[in-house]
């Protein structure tokens, strides 16, 4: 058996076979298919050592731990901002309990994350990198009174758990996530906490940061002040809309896979349905808004890096 | 017709014999009155009854026999051994009784008249067991009810199913309902049986149905198969949303939403509804779409719920909602198309908003609980096997989910 010759073999199916067996650069998402094919190719025991060591030795992989530590920027920016939750006036104490049980799980989301990536986790950006006015660092910006008005905070949370949700979804899809089912995982199961964390803080918005009883509010349309639970439609743009309609707008999915794409929250269209009373017969006497009511989108880093910058000081490199 | 006449014996009408009479009589005081009048008012003048013969010389259960003799006038009683058979007197000299299906055995039949009694040598019984002619539904779920028609069935004690892939004994028993006739017999198949062509056995005390290869049961499977790959995710998805749409159908019909639920409540279960129902039917189509084949529509099982009362509606809708983001949480890795998970992803977050609120309708601030996140406060997954067989409890046999495994 001659090794240059299996090499070359290798190669047909994994261009990167060289790269592997003597640098550092690890590329995940070749991982599965190509292990299979090794594993097939039953070779002497010392060569197949050479070839596990190759490939088994990615940890997480560049791409996963970007994607991680995205994740970790997004719940840095969540946890400082929950953390300062404190001079607020006006909110009932089961609201005030609420916040506090968000503000654990996100400092834990942070903890996680960071124990997960390891060495890798990027520095922590500390409460200074951020300025929740939406000012850039002159703390003047158009929800300067955050710190104390619930309205205005009860706003910003709706946006920041809304576009939580639309990032960990966005990020799924990614091959390096998804070749990495520990991850993938792990993230959907933070994503489904931060949609509880959303429906929460939307409770609170429509009936109001003093009410005892949050899950009694009712909405009411067009569902910027009193929202659902959910998005319904894009929210009117959301709680501010000329500063939150971002956060339920269309991304960008370039050179992302077939058939991933993130419009806005008012998609009908899925899977190459476009969901109607027609294409659903049982649902012909639907209110239409149920259609986007029923799924949440996605979104890329891009556009979420573009949407949480604004809440970055303006020497932030955060985003 | 008569052959093979057995030895007669023929009894006096002595004292003895009537003490043997009252010893029949003993069931019956109003029979043995009328003997003892009988007795007074011409005593010496009545005839003991004497036995020719009887016709056909063997039976089996169901058989009508004709014995031939003298003095049966009045006859009060006839045994087959020693167990009373209902007769008719003919006339003084013939006397028909109906073997009785299944339980008869062969044994001297016992004739007893105001004049005495008479002994015959043993009637020959050829013991007889039941037949299957037919079996309706001929396609049935475990546990569900099917009606076997044949003969000899009255005395039947035991109706069992051998299931497909056993080929010796008689399998498991069914549950025989109400009383079966002697050509009518219904009984609910036992669960748990293997899908496929079963046998059907029917035992009397004479025996086992001798034909049980011509009659076959189809037992219908008690689960279903999602399938594999992310078609099977889906279909897996799509039951589970199926009992959701199901679920928030029925509320919507019950004592607790039409007449307790506060405006708000109502709004939410309307929502709930919609979006369930726009699930279920949108998984359909993109299964279609995709090439793969749905899974059937479910039968679901809410017995366990009150739909009259808000903690159990409540309680139900918590449980589902909370089921259904765990179950997605832990399918998500199976999925190997980013388009799929990335639908899975749509549908989960807006199941978690969901559940969230449900939780809070039931207990304020309860949105993110202890019993659904780890430490990490990371949501817990639950495994395919695990989420079915609490989806199981709610949907009906024959609508259960098999284990998807992995898919």
């Amino acid at each position: 058996m001659n090794f240059l010759n299996i090499l070359s073999d290798i190669e047909k199916v994994d261009p990167e076979v060289y790269e592997r067996l003597d640098s550092r650069r690890r590329v995940f998402k070749h991982m599965s298919g190509v292990g299979q094919k090794l594993a097939a190719a039953a070779l002497p025991m010392f060569v197949g050592a050479v070839f596990n060591k190759a490939y088994a030795q990615t940890p997480a992989g560049v791409a996963v731990n970007d994607v991680l530590n995205f994740a970790l920027k997004l719940e840095y920016l969540e946890m400082y901002f929950y953390q300062q939750r404190t001079v607020l006036s006006g909110l009932s104490s089961i609201n005030l309990s609420a916040l506090a049980t968000i503000a654990t799980d996100e400092a834990k989301h942070v903890a996680f994350l960071r124990g997960v990536l390891g060495t890798n986790a990027i520095a922590d950006p500390t409460a200074a990198q951020f300025d929740y006015s939406g000012g850039r660092g002159t703390q003047t910006g158009p929800f300067a009174d955050w710190r104390t008005n619930p309205a205005t905070y009860l706003a910003l949370a709706q946006a920041f758990e809304d576009t939580g949700v639309r990032a960990y979804k966005g990020a799924a899809p990614l091959a390096s996530v998804m070749a990495n089912k520990t991850v993938l995982t792990a993230a959907l199961n933070i994503h489904s906490v931060e949609a509880r964390h959303a429906s929460h803080i939307r409770e609170m918005r429509r009936a109001g940061a003093s009410s005892t009883t949050p899950s009694q509010g009712a909405a009411a349309s067009p569902y910027d002040a009193k929202p659902k639970s959910w998005i319904s439609g894009t929210d009117n743009g959301g709680p501010a809309a000329t500063y939150t309609a971002p956060v339920y707008g269309a991304g960008n999915a370039t050179g992302l896979a077939t058939g991933v794409s993130f419009p806005a929250e008012d998609n009908v269209s899925q899977g190459g349905v476009t969901l109607s009373g027609t294409t659903l017969p049982n649902t012909s006497s639907f209110p239409s808004s149920a259609y986007s009511e029923a799924f949440d989108e996605g979104l890329d880093v891009t556009t979420v890096s573009a949407i949480a910058r604004g809440f970055t000081v303006s020497t932030s490199t955060l985003f | 017709m008569s052959q093979n006449l057995p030895p007669i014996r023929l009894r006096p009408a002595d004292s003895a014999s009537r003490r043997s009479f009252l010893r029949y009589s003993g069931a019956s005081v109003v029979v043995g009155s009328l003997w003892l009048a009988g007795c007074k008012k011409d005593d010496t003048t009545v005839p003991a009854p004497t036995f020719t013969s009887f016709s056909p010389a063997n039976a089996v259960g169901g058989t009508t026999v004709t014995i031939t003799g003298s003095g049966f006038t009045g006859a009060t009683s006839v045994t087959l051994n020693n167990a009373p058979v209902s007769f008719l007197v003919v006339n003084d000299t013939t006397i028909t009784f109906v073997v009785p299906g299944g339980g008869a055995a062969t044994g001297p039949i016992t004739i007893v008249t105001p004049g005495g009694s008479v002994t015959t040598s043993a009637y020959n019984i050829s013991p007889t067991a039941p037949t299957i002619t037919s079996i309706s539904p001929t396609s049935a779920l475990p546990g569900s009810q099917v009606t076997i028609t044949g003969t000899f069935l009255a005395n039947v004690t035991t109706v069992s199913v051998r299931p497909a892939g056993t080929t010796t004994g008689t399998g498991t028993a069914g549950t025989i309902v109400g009383t079966p006739t002697a050509t009518s017999l219904t009984f609910t198949l036992p669960t748990g049986l293997a899908a496929g062509a079963a046998t059907v056995f029917v035992t009397n005390p004479f025996g086992t149905n001798n034909n049980p290869s011509t009659v076959v049961l189809t037992i219908l499977s008690s689960t279903v198969s999602v399938g594999t790959g992310d078609a099977g995710v889906l279909n897996y998805a799509y039951a589970l949303e199926q009992l959701e749409a199901a679920f928030y159908t029925q509320v919507r019909a019950g004592a607790y939403y039409t007449g307790i639920a506060t405006a708000t409540e109502k709004a939410v279960l309307d929502d709930l509804y919609y979006h369930e129902v726009i699930h279920r039917d949108f998984l359909k189509a993109a299964i279609t779409a995709a090439g793969a084949t749905p899974l059937k529509d479910l039968t679901p099982d809410f017995s366990s719920i009150n739909f009259g009362t808000r903690a159990s509606v409540l309680g139900a809708a918590k449980a589902f909602e909370d089921l259904g983001v765990a179950a997605y949480n832990g399918a998500g890795q199976y999925i190997t198309t980013p388009a799929y998970l990335l639908v899975a992803g749509k549908i989960v977050s807006v199941e978690a908003r969901h559940a969230a609120l449900i939780r809070d309708l039931l207990s304020e601030a309860t949105f993110v609980g202890s019993d659904i996140i780890t430490s990490d406060s990371l949501e817990i997954s639950k495994a395919p096997n695990d989420v079915v067989a609490v989806a199981n409890t709610y949907l009906a046999i024959g609508s259960k989910i098999a284990n998807p495994g992995t898919f």
